[in-house]
C-alpha cells in the first residue's frame, strides 16, 4: 500500500512513519509533507492509497487539504490525525470519517489501514464534515487537466461569474473555480465585496471609481486593465463601505 | 473552549416588561409618595388625602415610564450607559411634565393638584425638581448595581478562563506525541522533556502562590520553550535577553508563560517557515519592562486562530490584582511583527 504522511511536526511524522513500517514493512511511505499544500501536491504526484492528514498545519489546514484531494478526484483514502480538535471529531463521527488521535496507537493505526484497503471515502462526507469547520481559506485551488493551480487569496483581484463558471483573476492570470459566487462571498467577506450580480472585488485592490458617459459607474483595480461595472443596486453599498473603511 | 459563547452582560436598565420589576417600581413610587405626604401634610392633618393624590400621580408617571422603557428596552440597552441614563432621565421628567399638565390643565375639575396662588409655573417647577432629584438617585443606584454585577461577572469569567487556559489540550497531546516519538529515537531527550512537561503541569496546578520570583517563572518558560523547540524544530528560533531583569522581581505565577505560549501558538505554529520569538527585558526606575515579539502570520485574518484574547485577559486580570493601577499589558502590531509588553513595578519582598 502506498501511504502519505502529512504533519507540520517532524517528530510526529517520524513516529507515524515508524508505526506504519511496523504495521507492514512492504508499505511504500512518503513522510515529508509538512503543510497542507505539500500534502496536496504530493497526493497528486504519488497518488497514494491512503493519506494520514494532520488537521492543524500551516498554509492549508488538513480539512481544506482533504477537500481539495477529494475535488482532484484522486483515489486516495483520507484518515485525519489530530492531537485535540473537539469540533472536528464531532463532525467526523457524524459523517463516518476515520480519524486517529495523537499519540497514535499501533492497533488503531492498523484498523485504519485495514479499513482504507477495503473502502473508499465518500466525497460528500468529506465535503460535508470539513466545510462547516474550515476557516476562510488562504489559498484557492483550481483543478484542471493540466494539474493544480494555487492562488493566494490576497492576490486575487476579483471573482466573476460567467454563465456556469466562476473565474478568479490575479494580475497575471485567471482560473476557473468550482465554487459559486454566493459561497465565495460568504466565505471571503469583508475582504471581498460584491459590486455586481456577477462580480466580487478585493477591497484592498480598489484603485478608483469612474463614471462612464452613459452614467454607469466602473471600478478600476490596481494592476488590472479591465474595468468592472458596478451595478446601480450595489453602488450605494460600495460607497458606504469605502467611507467606513476610510474612517 | 474556543467556541465558548459569552452570555450577554446584565443590562443597565432592568427589564420593565417583567411584572416583578414593575412591582418594584410601584413600591419605590409609593415610598416617594409617603415621603412627600409626610413632609407636606402629616402635621396639617390631611395626610391620607395627600398620600393618595401623590401616590396616584407618581404611579401614573412611573407606569408611563415603565411602558416606554419596556417598549424601547432593546434600543436603550444598545446605547452607552451615559446616553441611556440621559434618555431615561429625560423620559421620566417629560412624563412628569405631561402628567402635571394633564392633571392641572386637562382635568382641572377633578382638582387632583392644588394649584398654588403663584400660578402653574411653580407647580411645574416643583414637580420637575422632585422627579429630577429622585430619578437621579434611582439611576445612580441602578448604575452602581450594574457596575457591581459586571465586575462580579468579569471576576467569575476570569477564574473560569484561568482554569481553562492553564494548558491547551492541543499542546499537551502534541507534547506527549513528541515524547512518544523520542522514546525510541532519543530516549534521554524524551526523559528530559517528560520532566519539563511535569514541571509545567506542577506549576499550573499550584495556584495557591500569589507571587513568585521572576527567576522561577523564567525557568518555567525555558522548560516550556524546550518542549516547543523539539516539537517545532527549525521553525522556532528563540531569542532571550533578560540579563538585566532582577531574578528576585516578584511576579504572579504563570503571568509571562501564557503570553509566550500565545506567541508560539499564533505567531510561529501557523506559519510554514516559522520565525523568531524574542523575549527581552529591562528594569528602569524600579519598573520592569518585558517585551515579547513574534512574527504576524501572513493570512487574510490577522488572528485566524481562536481563543486569542483569553490568555491575555487572564494575565491582565491577575496582574491588576497583584499590582493595582501599576501594571500594564500592552499589545501592538507593526507591519510584520506582533508585540506584547508587560510592565510592572519591581518588588522583591512579599507584602
Amino acid at each position: 500500500m502506498k501511504i502519505l504522511i502529512a504533519d507540520d511536526e517532524p517528530l510526529a511524522r517520524q513516529r507515524l512513519k515508524r508505526l506504519v513500517e511496523e504495521n507492514n514493512p512492504h508499505h511504500i511511505i512518503h513522510a515529508d509533507a509538512s503543510n497542507g499544500l505539500e500534502a496536496l501536491n504530493q497526493c497528486i504526484e504519488f497518488q497514494p492509497d491512503l493519506v494520514l492528514l494532520d488537521i492543524r498545519m500551516p498554509i492549508m489546514d488538513g480539512l481544506q487539504t482533504a477537500n481539495e484531494i477529494s475535488k482532484a478526484k484522486l483515489n486516495t483514502r483520507i484518515v485525519f490525525v489530530t492531537a485535540y480538535d473537539k469540533y472536528a471529531l464531532e463532525a467526523f463521527e457524524k459523517n463516518a470519517l476515520d480519524y486517529l488521535l495523537k499519540p497514535v496507537k499501533p492497533t488503531r493505526l492498523a484498523q485504519a489501514i485495514e479499513k482504507a484497503a477495503q473502502f473508499n471515502n465518500r466525497p460528500q462526507a468529506i465535503e460535508h464534515a470539513t466545510r462547516s469547520l474550515s476557516q476562510p481559506r488562504q489559498q484557492l485551488c483550481a483543478h484542471t487537466h493540466k494539474g493544480l493551480t494555487v492562488l493566494n487569496i490576497q492576490d486575487i483581484l476579483f471573482f466573476k461569474a460567467d454563465n456556469k463558471y466562476v473565474s478568479a483573476t490575479t494580475t497575471s492570470h485567471s482560473v476557473l473555480l468550482e465554487d459559486s459566487l454566493k459561497a465565495l462571498e460568504k466565505e471571503f467577506t469583508p475582504l471581498f465585496f460584491r459590486i455586481h450580480r456577477n462580480a466580487l472585488v478585493n477591497t484592498k485592490a480598489i484603485q478608483s471609481i469612474h463614471k462612464t458617459s452613459s452614467g454607469q459607474f466602473e471600478l478600476k483595480l490596481k494592476g488590472c486593465d479591465e474595468l468592472l461595472t458596478i451595478s446601480r443596486r450595489h453602488q450605494a453599498e460600495l460607497n458606504r463601505f469605502l467611507r467606513q473603511k476610510n474612517e | 473552549m474556543d467556541k465558548r459563547s459569552l452570555t450577554d452582560p446584565t443590562p443597565f436598565l432592568p427589564d420593565l416588561c417583567r411584572a416583578k420589576n414593575v412591582l418594584y417600581l410601584a413600591l419605590v413610587s409609593q415610598l416617594l409618595a409617603i415621603l412627600l405626604a409626610l413632609n407636606t401634610s402629616f402635621i396639617a392633618g390631611d395626610f391620607w388625602i395627600s398620600l393618595s393624590l401623590n401616590a396616584l400621580f407618581i404611579l401614573w408617571v412611573a407606569f408611563t415610564c415603565a411602558g416606554i422603557f419596556c417598549l424601547f428596552k432593546q434600543q436603550i440597552n444598545r446605547i452607552s450607559t451615559a446616553l441611556a441614563s440621559l434618555s431615561m432621565l429625560l423620559t421620566i421628567n417629560l412624563s412628569t411634565l405631561l402628567m402635571t399638565w394633564v392633571t392641572s390643565s386637562l382635568l382641572p375639575a377633578l382638582d387632583l393638584l392644588i394649584v398654588p396662588p403663584s400660578g402653574q409655573i411653580s407647580l411645574y417647577l416643583r414637580n420637575v425638581g422632585i422627579s429630577s432629584i429622585f430619578s437621579i438617585i434611582l439611576l445612580r443606584f441602578l448604575y452602581i448595581q450594574f457596575q457591581w454585577q459586571k465586575q462580579t461577572k468579569a471576576e467569575a469569567e476570569a477564574q473560569l478562563d484561568a482554569l481553562q487556559a492553564l494548558i491547551r489540550p492541543h499542546f499537551l497531546f502534541n507534547s506527549l506525541n513528541t515524547i512518544a516519538s523520542l522514546t525510541r529515537s532519543n530516549p534521554p531527550l524524551a526523559e528530559s522533556l517528560t520532566e519539563d512537561l511535569s514541571e509545567l503541569f506542577r506549576a499550573n496546578m499550584q495556584t495557591s502562590k500569589r507571587l513568585i520570583p521572576f527567576k522561577q517563572e523564567l525557568d518555567l518558560i525555558r522548560q516550556y520553550l524546550n518542549i516547543e523547540q523539539n516539537r517545532l524544530g527549525s521553525r522556532l528560533t528563540i531569542h532571550l535577553d533578560l540579563s538585566t531583569v532582577p531574578d528576585d522581581a516578584l511576579i504572579p505565577p504563570l503571568s509571562l508563560q501564557p503570553l509566550i505560549e500565545n506567541a508560539v501558538y499564533h505567531g510561529i505554529e501557523p506559519t510554514a517557515e516559522g520565525g523568531v520569538l524574542s523575549l527581552t527585558g529591562k528594569i528602569q526606575k524600579n519598573t520592569v519592562y518585558l517585551l515579547i515579539k513574534n512574527p504576524i502570520c501572513n493570512d487574510s485574518t490577522p488572528h485566524s486562530r481562536p481563543g486569542n484574547n483569553m490568555a491575555i485577559n487572564n494575565v491582565r486580570f491577575r496582574m491588576e490584582q497583584c499590582f493595582p493601577d501599576q501594571s500594564k499589558l500592552l499589545i501592538s502590531s507593526s507591519g510584520l511583527e506582533f508585540q506584547t509588553q508587560l510592565v510592572f513595578p519591581y518588588h522583591n519582598n512579599q507584602p
